[in-house]
């Protein structure tokens, strides 16, 4: 006779998730999916009809397109076969059928590569190959599986990546109880309490297998984070959040000196003229600036990123920031090498170089000033308190520029 | 001399941008619906970097305008950094803290009156003597 013991809270819970509606059963029940392969894909396709990003093709040029798309994706079918193939062999228990996974694929395919081609063109078969063969395969099919409520899926998800999430949780909230909450909120999210159509909206659901699972985790539980502290109202700063250790570093404000500008009598006129031509000229330099330019500025400047905090983002040779940089770099180097911070500081040095060369000419083009009226320019914004916004806050001023780049000298000579 | 004329120059352009930019996001309305914000798969794919050049376009666009979402990758970056100082040992099993956080989970999601049912399920990956010896007291890495 088979002996029958009280389970412990966790096997409760867990079988409790491979229910699927959440619902517990008679225990003689044994741990089967019941929701229909009909209702979990059409439930999967809902996430999907709203586009996340714009798509400014007509319709004509989308059918054309989704028309040769579903070619080329068919093409590949045998290549996302054999993944499956793969995957089931490794988690016999998981009872994930080949449908759920092909279906899987084709929205992630779906998702990053339609419209992401020149001329919004549909992706070739050997684009969608590639990107198939990049796919963290094992991760998606462990969290199809959970989605499904799987239960030997959700066993492995929790002996795998549990205590990262409690790790992870605990390092972004500060205090243990807030931790505890957000990790009781995540599991709630990835087990689903919304139901569409009589199934479980599981936020594995979402995951595409495009990134890892544990880089998807850390995003939905900082975004768990994030939302228990605006739900308590309390606000989040990145101050607070990273004030321990070195990365809290009050930054003086502006210190350059403005010799000589109490001795500019200028009138309320002048100096709304030169402030506004200032404005423009520097709002006209930084839009034509290209995207990633931008970010790169918007990271360091206006997020407060460290130049070995963007250097982090771009290590992977992919990464898109770093192949725009090398493509525009006479100096290419190898594109697998490091990135240093002196790259980042050299990569930053060269946009303000572009911006102030814009800069002057906007203000000598299109607004007729001569080098003193240019030089006026910018005393004046530099001491124009409309502008100083938040300036306070993670201020990149001069002094922090010149040590991080004190910095990188360093560590340049030093490699 | 003229070096000296040159870093003055290129402090003052820095410091317009840095004040510029930050008037600006500070301004801004929210460039866009709630329900545009780019979702935690292509946050994660673009912070690990696996995004390919056309498939980063779009995102690359949507963090340049939507303060929210580079925030988020933003914290994404600066909390790895510090993250990756401490072990990642997932694999350690710490079922003290397992069992109360399930306890809470758990009465969340257990109807009351189905509380004292008896199961007679046995797990997988049981393990009859997983019940905690000592309660795990796990510091704060951050701290």
């Amino acid at each position: 006779m088979k002996s029958v013991r009280s389970p412990t809270v966790r096997e409760g819970l867990i079988r409790l998730l491979a229910l699927p509606n959440g619902r517990a059963s008679d225990t003689s029940r044994p741990f089967r999916n019941a929701v229909s392969t009909t209702l979990i894909v059409r439930a999967a396709l809902c996430q999907y009809n709203v586009r996340t990003l714009s798509d400014s093709r007509t319709r004509a040029e989308i059918a054309l397109s989704e028309s040769t798309f579903l070619e080329n994706l068919a093409a590949c079918e045998s290549q996302v076969d054999a993944i499956y193939t793969a995957c089931a062999a490794a988690f016999p228990d998981f009872d994930l059928s080949v449908t759920d996974f092909r279906g899987a694929v084709s929205r992630a395919v779906n998702k990053y590569l339609a419209g992401a081609t020149r001329d919004n063109a549909a992706p070739s078969t050997r684009e969608i190959a590639r990107f198939i063969s990049e796919l963290q395969d094992r991760d998606l099919y462990l969290a199809l599986a959970c989605a499904r409520g799987n239960e030997p899926a959700w066993w492995e998800f929790d002996r795998k990546h549990r205590s990262f999430i409690e790790s992870w949780a605990r390092h972004l909230a500060r205090a243990g109880t807030d931790a505890d909450e957000a990790i009781d909120a995540v599991y709630v999210e990835l087990f689903g309490t919304k139901s569409v159509d009589g199934v479980r909206q599981s936020k594995f659901r979402t995951y595409t297998g495009r990134g890892t699972l544990r880089g998807w985790l850390r995003t939905v539980i900082l975004h768990a984070v994030v939302d228990l502290y605006r739900g308590r109202q309390t606000e989040i700063s990145l101050d607070d959040w990273t004030a321990s250790g070195e990365e809290a570093r009050e930054r003086p404000a502006w210190p350059v000196a403005l010799q000589g500008t109490e001795d500019l009598m200028m009138t309320s006129l002048v100096r709304e003229r030169y402030t506004s031509a200032t404005k423009a000229a520097l709002d006209q330099s930084l839009s034509a600036l290209d995207d990633h330019e931008t970010l790169l500025l918007l990271y360091y400047h206006v997020d407060g990123l460290k130049l070995r905090e963007i250097a982090r983002i771009v290590e992977e040779p992919r990464s898109p920031i770093r192949r725009w940089f090398q493509r525009q770099s006479k100096r290419r180097g190898d594109s697998s090498s490091r990135v240093h911070e002196s790259t980042v500081m050299r990569w930053l040095e060269k946009v303000y170089q572009k911006v102030s060369s814009r800069f002057h000419a906007e203000l000598a083009d299109k607004h007729g000033l001569n080098a003193a009226e240019i030089e006026i320019c910018k005393v004046l914004a530099a001491e124009d308190p409309a502008q100083s916004v938040q300036l306070e806050t993670r201020a990149r001023d001069s002094d922090t520029f010149m040590e991080e780049r004190a910095d990188t000298r360093q560590i340049e000579g030093a490699s | 001399m003229v070096m000296e004329e040159k870093e003055k120059e290129s402090e003052t352009i820095r410091h317009l941008i840095d004040q510029r930019l930050k008037a600006r996001v500070a301004a801004a309305i929210l460039p866009h619906p709630l329900d545009a914000h780019l979702d935690e798969d292509s946050i994660c794919a673009f912070v690990e970097g696996r995004l390919e050049d056309a498939e980063a376009v779009p995102v690359t666009s949507h963090l340049v305008v939507c303060t929210a979402c580079r925030q988020t990758t933003a914290q994404l970056i600066r909390f790895e950094s510090q993250f990756d100082s401490q072990t990642e040992s997932s694999q350690d099993e710490s079922p003290g803290r397992v069992r109360s956080l399930l306890d809470r989970l758990a009465s969340h999601v257990t109807p009351a009156f189905e509380e004292d049912v008896v199961f007679a399920y046995q797990s997988p990956a049981d393990e009859p003597d997983a019940e905690p010896a000592n309660e795990e007291t796990s510091e704060n890495p951050a701290d």
